[in-house]
């Protein structure tokens, strides 16, 4: 039955024979398997990675290479974490239903989280979009690692009218400012 | 799992339930109360003697958390209480959402299970004035049906809404101190995580069949989001075996949704 499951396009139901025979770690690889091909809906993706560490957790094996996947999975979580964090009216704002939401990149999370449709972006969300940046791949010629650093950091400079704040002592007004406060918010967490 | 939880007490549970009398007595000791309090309720939280929980739990006057307070205030001028009381706080208010939580489970079962109203039956070869009269009966009891679903989902909600605030309670978990107590005994330290390992896995088998009777079957299967999630860490109180249970109650649920045409986790096929 198992190779059944495997050889047609049925996949899917592999992991219920798993449990059945529990054979955990077999489950926990055919369910991470699942989570890859899942694209379309967060919540699905997010519960597939769920079931897949459940089962991870549950193998009496225990060995490096579970262990990995479990990190492996901890990171995938946090990104869907940063994804659920979105700003309400942002997503609602961009007709997304965040029930039925699909599955984001790391960098339109990024983006979302900076642009200027964000309208109540605060050093919080600025944060959270640099530290994004560690799902960029930093050698993926294609996405440029250094350049979205720095257009993150661009936009939080130009998130405050900048003009606006000549009068008075530099020093204290600057403390106002997203670019200060964001830098300041890295900084505490010992990230510059 | 037969019926309601945890119904019954004994003589010996009745005379430590109504110590806790003696020590409501003078408000100034409140505080202490509180704590004695807590520490019969975790014995009986640990047997699953619900009904004692409870009675012990109202042995406190609901005022008791305000008392300490003000006591304390008029002792050193401070709204900051010691680490001890703090925490003697934080787990009264754990015993409180633990025990929302299966009063609200019990009425769940018996709605579910005894609120179901009987479907009439006829005789064959009733005449046709009992037939008249069944029809009507009949038509009654449909009412009474969507009356009695209607009811349930309420319940249903409300107990889910419970169930969760154990099982996520705020800032690092149920039956977790937020302040850190240098004089604590050791004894409550060891208990209060025994009972995180006793009565949380129990509580999530419990909501599952709360969800699984319901047919909420994609709810079901994110219970896994919950157990798994890095935030609130509920798979470190799960033992190997209990893993296992839960997922093969996760499993039954969806093996429900495949029968219903729709993929294991409840989403529509593709």
């Amino acid at each position: 039955l198992s190779r059944f499951l495997e050889s047609s396009d049925l996949g899917y139901l592999s992991w219920l024979h798993d449990i059945k025979t529990k054979d955990y770690r077999k489950a926990h690889l055919t369910l991470l398997d699942q989570t890859q091909q899942e694209t379309g809906l967060l919540a699905k993706k997010k519960t597939l990675l769920s079931l897949s560490k459940l089962a991870a957790l549950a193998s009496e094996d225990e060995d490096q290479s579970l262990e990995t996947n479990i990190t492996d999975i901890n990171d995938e979580q946090n990104l869907i974490l940063h994804q659920e964090m979105l700003p309400l009216d942002l997503v609602k704002g961009l007709g997304l239903d965040p029930e039925t939401m699909r599955v984001l990149t790391p960098v339109e999370l990024i983006e979302l989280y900076i642009s200027d449709q964000n309208i109540s972006a605060t050093e919080f969300d600025f944060k959270k979009a640099l530290d994004l940046l560690q799902y960029i791949d930093k050698e993926d010629p294609v996405l440029n690692y250094n350049e979205l650093h720095l257009h993150i950091w661009v936009k939080a400079v130009l998130r405050d009218g900048w003009l606006q704040l000549a009068h008075g002592n530099p020093l204290e007004l600057i403390k106002d400012t997203i670019f200060f406060k964001t830098v300041d918010l890295a900084y505490t967490e010992g990230e510059i | 799992l037969e019926g309601p939880v945890g119904t019954t007490i004994s003589d010996e549970d009745r005379q430590k339930i109504e110590a806790i009398d003696w020590l409501v007595f003078e408000p100034s000791q409140r505080a202490e109360a509180m704590k004695q309090a807590n520490a019969v309720m975790r014995t009986f939280i640990a047997v699953r003697k619900h009904a004692a929980v409870k009675e012990v739990f109202g042995k406190l006057p609901g005022d008791s958390v305000d008392v300490v307070y003000k006591n304390w205030q008029r002792l050193t001028g401070s709204t900051d209480l010691p680490p001890s009381d703090m925490n003697g706080i934080r787990e009264y208010m754990c015993m409180k959402a633990y025990i929302d939580a299966i009063d609200n489970f019990n009425d769940w079962f018996n709605l579910c299970h005894h609120g179901k109203p009987h479907k009439p039956e006829i005789l064959t070869g009733a005449s046709f004035t009992d037939r008249v009269a069944h029809d009507h009966r009949i038509k009654q009891y449909e009412q009474e049906v969507d009356r009695w679903h209607h009811n349930l989902m309420l319940q249903t909600k409300s107990t889910k809404a419970r169930f969760y605030n154990v099982l996520l309670f705020a800032d690092g978990g149920w039956m977790v101190d937020l302040v850190k107590d240098d004089e604590a005994e050791r004894s409550r330290q060891l208990q209060m995580s025994q009972l995180r390992t006793l009565t949380l896995p129990y509580m999530c088998s419990l909501l599952h069949k709360v969800l699984h009777t319901t047919e909420q079957f994609t709810e079901c299967l994110q219970l896994a989001d919950l157990v798994s999630s890095e935030q609130h860490k509920l798979y470190e109180v799960f033992r190997k075996d209990e893993l296992q249970k839960l997922l093969d109650l996760l499993r039954e649920s969806s093996l429900a949704v495949l029968d219903l045409n729709r993929d294991p986790l409840g989403y529509e096929l593709p």
